[in-house]
């Protein structure tokens, strides 16, 4: 479906598409994903019910599931700026607003692309480009359950990862109320109207 | 012959990965195919091919590093 939306932007003059979405339990592989970094068997993953996928975005190894919203920016660069380290820093800084709506202070680690609280990470970003146009994109865990991240090491790294509900004690409910804070974000940082579409 | 070179991907990036070669050796490419995949930490970039023709020659294979500026393969033009 990305790449269908790429497309239309591509050839079609078609604007920015923002894309969503919530996913059943999957294990991405990134392009730079070493075989270390899957911690657990694929035929024990295929029990678990658990999804595995090699899959063109940068970075490592992560997990998808319920409770996680993710969001897959499918941008023109060519009408922001190309330059790949502007859009990662743009993703990062739409995340951190966002969490801000929870008084969280969220941050950067420099040198580890994604959102940080506390030192556990809480937001991963892996992203593609094509022709300058983006997708791909963030996963931010919300009501996560973080016991699936025990299967891989996140981005290839021994890290902590935390969710909202988490940090804040209490169950987070995705709706489309919720959603809009993030779309609002979006719009802020990139300086995009809503011209269609909806949630 | 064109040259295909890596072009600036970034404030900052001096490098990245060639990840995947979408065509062989001899193969006939049009401008704007995507050509090359390369990767930095986070990031997938595809490289169209800046010419048609028939790729001559790879001058990087997968797993290689490659820096801003360098050649990554000769297209001969037909």
């Amino acid at each position: 479906m990305q790449k269908q939306v790429l497309d239309k932007i591509r050839y079609g003059n078609e604007p920015h598409a923002l894309i969503l979405c919530e996913h059943p339990h999957t294990i991405t592989q990134g392009r730079m994903t070493k075989e270390s970094d899957l911690l657990i068997s694929p035929l024990k993953l295929k029990q678990l019910g658990v999804s595995n996928y090699s899959v063109e975005r940068g970075g490592r190894i992560t997990y998808h599931g319920p409770g996680q919203l993710v969001a897959y920016p499918v941008f023109d660069l060519n009408k922001f700026k190309k330059d790949l380290k502007f859009f990662l820093w743009s993703l990062e800084e739409v995340i951190i607003n966002f969490l801000n709506n929870f008084n969280l202070e969220a941050e950067r680690k420099p040198g580890y692309t994604g959102v940080w609280i506390e030192d556990k990470k809480i937001a991963s970003i892996g992203i593609a480009v094509k022709r300058w146009i983006t997708f791909h994109g963030l996963a931010i865990n919300l009501n996560t359950d973080l016991e699936y991240f025990s299967f891989v090491r996140p981005c290839g790294l021994d890290i902590q990862m935390t969710s909202l509900s988490r940090l804040l004690g209490k169950k987070i409910v995705i709706d489309n109320q919720l959603k809009g804070k993030l779309v609002d974000e979006f719009k802020k940082v990139f300086a995009l109207e809503i011209i269609k579409g909806g949630l | 012959m064109t040259k295909v070179v890596l072009p600036a991907l970034g404030e900052g990036i001096v490098k990245a990965s060639v990840t995947y070669w979408n065509f062989e050796v001899g193969d006939e490419v049009k401008e704007g195919e995507d050509l090359v995949e390369l990767a930095t930490d986070k990031a997938t970039f595809n490289m169209p091919s800046p010419a048609s023709g028939i790729l001559k020659e790879k001058l990087k294979e997968e797993g290689d590093e490659v820096h801003v500026g360098d050649a990554l393969a000769m297209i001969e033009e037909q």
